[in-house]
């Protein structure tokens, strides 16, 4: 074996590259502190001199890496131009698929959200990537990956093309109409659906995949914030939202007959939708699991991941979904000041809200269960949260509320104890309550 | 990453230069009725007066209800509507600072109208009115009115200052003005307290705070700057919620004030913690000890004979490294380039270190325990074979070393330690046979559910430990690096979330026939994951030192470096990783403090050789 050469020292060769660097102009980059460095893991099967392997493993670090660097994102998108050139004159190089045009639209519509805050107009970036679908669509028609991007795209394209721009007094006739455009992206995604489940191509119902649902949830959310006072982008205290009643004001504005989103905030139908399609891309990412003789619960891996997400995100579904019921039970029950409680509230008399949201809850808890990872206390957490919402919702001192609060404090007991901390507040308000009941 | 430089544990104040505001008579006689007009009242100046004199753990006052409730509600719409906040991170805090505000009445008039409340705000603190009432209650002595000195700070998720005691130049009294969001309570869940610190003798706190601070909007704390005993923190933000506050001091009349005392300023300034910190004495209350003991000869021989002919890994050698480590690592060529990366950028990152079933192991006892054992949070509460690393003006952590039990919560059984008790050498395999057996008897008794002592983690942790003590670990360490390793200390340490760091330290001068500095090798062993950004801190940094102009330095200004090319390295918490460096007299090294929302905490096996040299 050689003799080993021995280094410089860390300070003494920064300080002899720096030197160097004045005398010749050049800069050496070293592996040590090159921040910027990025690192594309291949697939094993993969041919690493395959140019259009290497862009699918770059989109993939791209995604990974919190979508954050538009360095890469526009190195994505000078690559798919000069392969989409290329496979012009070489036809026989390249074979170019549904995947390449989904990513070469998805990395368009990902650069409008570079653009947004500063650039007024985003609906270039928008046209291009639904042309980039065409195109692709002409190619490999009805291919359910073209789709699901495609209602990607639409689902972005409402807040940042449209909703930025509104104001409470903007008028339908200067948009083109939402639900329109909406309704597209959801045809488009169920297509992508029905054709993905025929072809039995279950790898569909992954991460990206889900970030469609997710991308219209956001929608959603940003359609019943809209107009809302915000408080200076502060996070609300766990403790400042419990108890609290019924209140049918809150802060929610009304829109004008002709504002462009007044007919999707009176509409449920996109909620029910986004809820229906959630649950059937669960079953969907069960199969796949299945199929691969994969165990999801408390699995390590990356569906393992996927599999927790989602239904983390229909429990939560289904726990905002019982916040109204709950609060008109809540003040129907507990709250002395209100006069005429025989006319119930919003046509629910107390048991009745009670009971939906009892049904509400149990469903979330249901899911969330699903989402518990033993490595992930905040998991814990939320379900214990969910019993507590639960609990409340039982008679004082029944046996179901002492249950409820029973399951809550171990796993408070168990989430606090691993984050050292985290959960006492939260823990010390549960035994402050069991207390009170005894 | 926007992490600069620090070099000591001094508070961030960029260089600013002398303020010389000098208020209008008519600025004076409006001062005190911004004010809450309660506090003036004799009874209550005299009960603050009297609360102070008896205060622990040192002279420190706060006020409630401090100024004009409606002028401070101003003052906070004004700073939220026009101040731009810049995050600002170092080894000691992560803040987001608005620019100097000493200057302001410098700006000119359109900056002014921008800033109305602001400006009486700051005329009434710095009015003789409330200076004269600030030297009453603490007895503090006369306070400059042309020299001031304040920033706006807001304190988001994950901000904090760690421990230090505010000595900096002409510093007399430092104050703190809080506004959170009006109309709502400051929950002490929150974060964001103030916090101080006991000493154990003058310039070393205690570990453990003595009293916690939980502030409310309009609320000011304040307390005499006293050298090597004011030592306060601000405890992390826990919540996604912005505690806004204006931080300042008031100093030592200047020359033409009332109250100015020639020679003051000069004697004031030689009181600096930079200048103190630097004193030998006190490392007698540093632990651990930075002491690498000596490595047998005869063991020095079996690495050091063929180094340049044919020093190679015997069949033995691999057989018992592979026991732990990655066995691709053990072939020639493997060591070969590691060797040839190791030489061109004297720092190495090996991924993967320890070979699959090895890890895998350590890596489920960790968690485990993360997830199930009880963490230490004061000092009293970290048990043997763990200990903790003091004074936390320089770091906190908890490691093992493979010593016996060294019990250091006061002067008396600190001075027994250093100057009484047996000084033996360490010895990680026997401590981790010892808690291996623990283990094994607790696991007979175990019931279903039950709390994770931790033991199996200490021993398969102290068992590694003994592996880089092992000659045959030095003999491939010899091989990647070039170098003989002759002196070495080997420490296992945890950084727990919301409590530990290393601030930036240089390395002391090595003794003679030894190279400049130190080969260093770090086994990050975190076993959860979520810490790639740096945003939970965890990571370490090594920087280049800037002591070529010393002697420009005013004491007060803190060094702070606005080039991010001094950075040298940067490692963030992470599993399974070996990082090598020699690390030179000329680099800065620190662990960012772990945030209390960090996933875990970080683990790592840190060990520091002097190597012979060659010269």
């Amino acid at each position: 074996m050689a003799p080993p050469k021995r280094p410089l020292g860390l300070g003494k060769s920064a300080q002899k590259k720096k030197q160097k660097t004045g005398e010749d102009g050049t800069t050496e980059v070293g592996t040590s502190a090159n921040a910027s460095e990025l690192t594309v893991e291949l697939n094993e099967e993969v041919d690493a001199d395959d140019e259009v392997s290497q862009l699918f493993a770059l989109w993939k670090t791209f995604l990974g890496a919190e979508k954050d660097n538009e360095l890469v994102l526009n190195g994505i998108i000078h690559e798919c131009d000069r392969l989409l050139r290329n496979s012009q004159t070489e036809k026989d190089k390249y074979t170019l698929d549904g995947e390449f045009h989904a990513i070469y639209a998805l990395a368009l519509n990902e650069l409008a959200f570079f653009h947004a805050a500063e650039e007024k107009d985003v609906k270039p970036y928008f046209d291009e990537a639904l042309e980039r679908i065409d195109l692709g669509l002409s190619h490999f028609k009805g291919d359910p990956r073209l789709l699901f991007s495609k209602a990607h795209i639409i689902f972005n394209r409402v807040p940042l093309e449209y909703i930025s721009k509104m104001t409470p007094e903007s008028n339908s006739e200067e948009y083109p109409n939402i639900l329109e455009v909406l309704d597209d992206g959801l045809n488009s995604y169920e297509t992508a659906q029905k054709k993905a489940i025929k072809a039995e191509r279950f790898e569909l119902f992954n991460q990206e995949t889900f970030r469609v649902l997710d991308s219209l949830d956001d929608l959603l959310s940003i359609i019943d914030d809209f107009g809302k006072k915000k408080s200076a982008d502060e996070g609300m205290d766990s403790e400042d939202e419990e108890e609290l009643g019924f209140d049918e004001d809150e802060d929610s504005l009304q829109l004008n007959e002709s504002h462009p989103l007044k007919p999707l905030g009176e509409s449920e139908k996109y909620d029910i939708w986004w809820r229906t399609q959630t649950i059937e891309f669960l079953k969907n990412v069960e199969k796949l699991a299945q199929k691969s003789e994969i165990i999801l619960k408390d699995s390590s891996l990356p569906i393992g991941k996927l599999h927790r997400d989602v239904c983390r995100k229909l429990g939560q579904s289904y726990l905002l979904e019982a916040e109204e019921p709950s609060a008109i039970f809540t003040t129907l029950e507990y709250d002395s000041e209100v006069e005429d409680k025989e006319d119930g509230i919003n046509g629910l008399q107390a048991d009745q809200a009670r009971d939906i949201a009892i049904q509400l809850v149990t469903e979330a808890i249901q899911y969330l269960e699903k989402a518990e990872y033993s490595d992930d206390p905040k998991s814990w957490a939320d379900v214990a949260e969910a019993y507590v919402t639960l609990g409340n919702l039982h008679s004082v001192d029944s046996k179901e509320q002492e249950d409820c609060y029973s399951k809550a404090e171990k796993r408070l007991q168990h989430a606090n104890k691993a984050t050292h901390g985290n959960y006492e507040h939260i823990l010390n308000n549960l035994l402050q309550k069991s207390n009170d009941d005894i | 990453m926007t992490t600069k430089r620090a070099n000591s544990t001094s508070k961030a104040a960029t260089k600013k230069q002398d303020i010389t505001i000098k208020p209008t008579i008519d600025e004076e006689a409006k001062a005190k009725t911004y004010f809450n007009q309660e506090i003036f009242d004799d009874e209550y100046k005299n009960g603050l007066q009297n609360s102070i004199k008896t205060s622990k753990p040192y002279h420190w006052g706060t006020i409630t209800e401090l100024m004009n409730d409606q002028l401070l509600r101003d003052v906070r719409s004004e700073i939220l509507s026009e101040i731009v906040f810049t995050k600002k991170e170092t080894d000691i805090y992560k803040v987001y600072q608005s620019g100097d505000l000493a200057n302001m009445s410098g700006l000119n008039w359109d900056d002014l109208s921008r800033l109305p409340n602001l400006y009486k705000l700051r005329s009434a603190i710095y009015s003789k009115t409330f200076r004269d009432y600030i030297s009453y209650v603490t007895g503090c002595g006369k306070l400059s009115g042309i020299k001031t000195d304040m920033s706006i700070n807001t304190y988001r998720k994950g901000c904090h200052l760690l421990t230090h005691d505010d000595v900096i130049g002409t510093r007399r009294v430092s104050f703190i003005l809080y506004m959170p969001e009006p109309g709502k309570t400051w929950k002490p869940h929150y974060g964001g307290s103030l916090r101080l610190f006991d000493s154990i003798v003058p310039n070393v706190p205690k570990s453990d705070f003595e009293c916690k601070l939980t502030p409310q909007f309009n609320q000011i704390a304040f307390f005499t700057v006293q050298p090597g005993l004011s030592f306060h923190d601000v405890e992390e933000v826990r919540v996604d919620k912005h505690r806004l506050s204006i931080q300042g001091w008031f100093h030592i009349p200047q020359k033409g004030e009332e109250g100015f005392i020639p020679g003051e300023q000069e004697r004031t300034e030689a009181r600096s913690t930079l200048q103190q910190l630097e004193s030998k004495g006190l490392k007698e209350y540093d632990f651990p000890k930075i002491r690498r003991n000596e490595i047998s000869p005869d063991d020095i021989f079996h690495y050091d004979v063929d180094i340049n002919k044919n020093l190679k890994l015997s069949q033995q050698d691999i057989t018992y490294l592979g026991q732990f480590i990655n066995p691709t690592l053990l072939n020639t060529s493997s060591i070969e380039k590691l060797n040839e990366s190791f030489v061109n950028e004297s720092v190495i990152e090996i991924q993967s270190f320890l070979n699959n079933e090895y890890a895998g192991i350590l890596k489920k006892v960790l968690r485990r325990h993360e997830l199930d054992g009880s963490l230490p949070q004061k000092q009293d509460e970290v048990e043997f074979p763990w200990k903790l690393a003091i004074p936390p003006h320089k770091q906190r952590y908890i490691y093992m070393d493979g010593l016996d039990e060294q019990p250091i919560d006061n002067a008396d059984t600190i001075d027994f330690v250093n100057h009484v008790a047996p000084q033996e050498l360490p010895n990680f395999g026997m401590t981790s046979k010892y808690f291996n057996q623990m283990d094994s008897a607790q696991s007979e008794k175990k019931h279903e559910f039950q709390e994770d002592s931790g033991y199996l983690a200490s021993s398969k942790l102290c068992e590694l430990a003994s592996l880089l003590k092992s000659i045959a670990f030095k003999k491939w360490l010899t091989l990647v690096s070039g170098l003989v390793v002759v002196r070495d200390q080997i420490l296992v340490r945890r950084f727990r979330p919301g409590q530990d760091f290393i601030l930036a330290t240089q390395l002391d001068k090595t003794g003679e026939g030894l190279i400049d500095g130190i080969l260093e090798a770090t086994l990050n062993l975190t076993p959860s994951s979520g810490w790639e950004s740096g945003e939970v801190g965890g990571y370490e940094l090594c920087m280049m030192s800037n002591d070529d102009n010393e002697e420009d330095d005013d004491p007060a200004i803190y060094k702070q470096s606005e080039n991010d090319e001094d950075v040298l390295y940067t490692s963030q918490a992470s599993w399974n990783k070996l990082t090598v460096m020699l690390r030179d007299s000329s680099v800065l090294k620190f662990v960012k403090y772990v945030s209390f929302n960090a996933p875990g905490s970080r683990w790592d096996i840190n060990g520091t050789w002097d190597a012979k040299s060659t010269d």
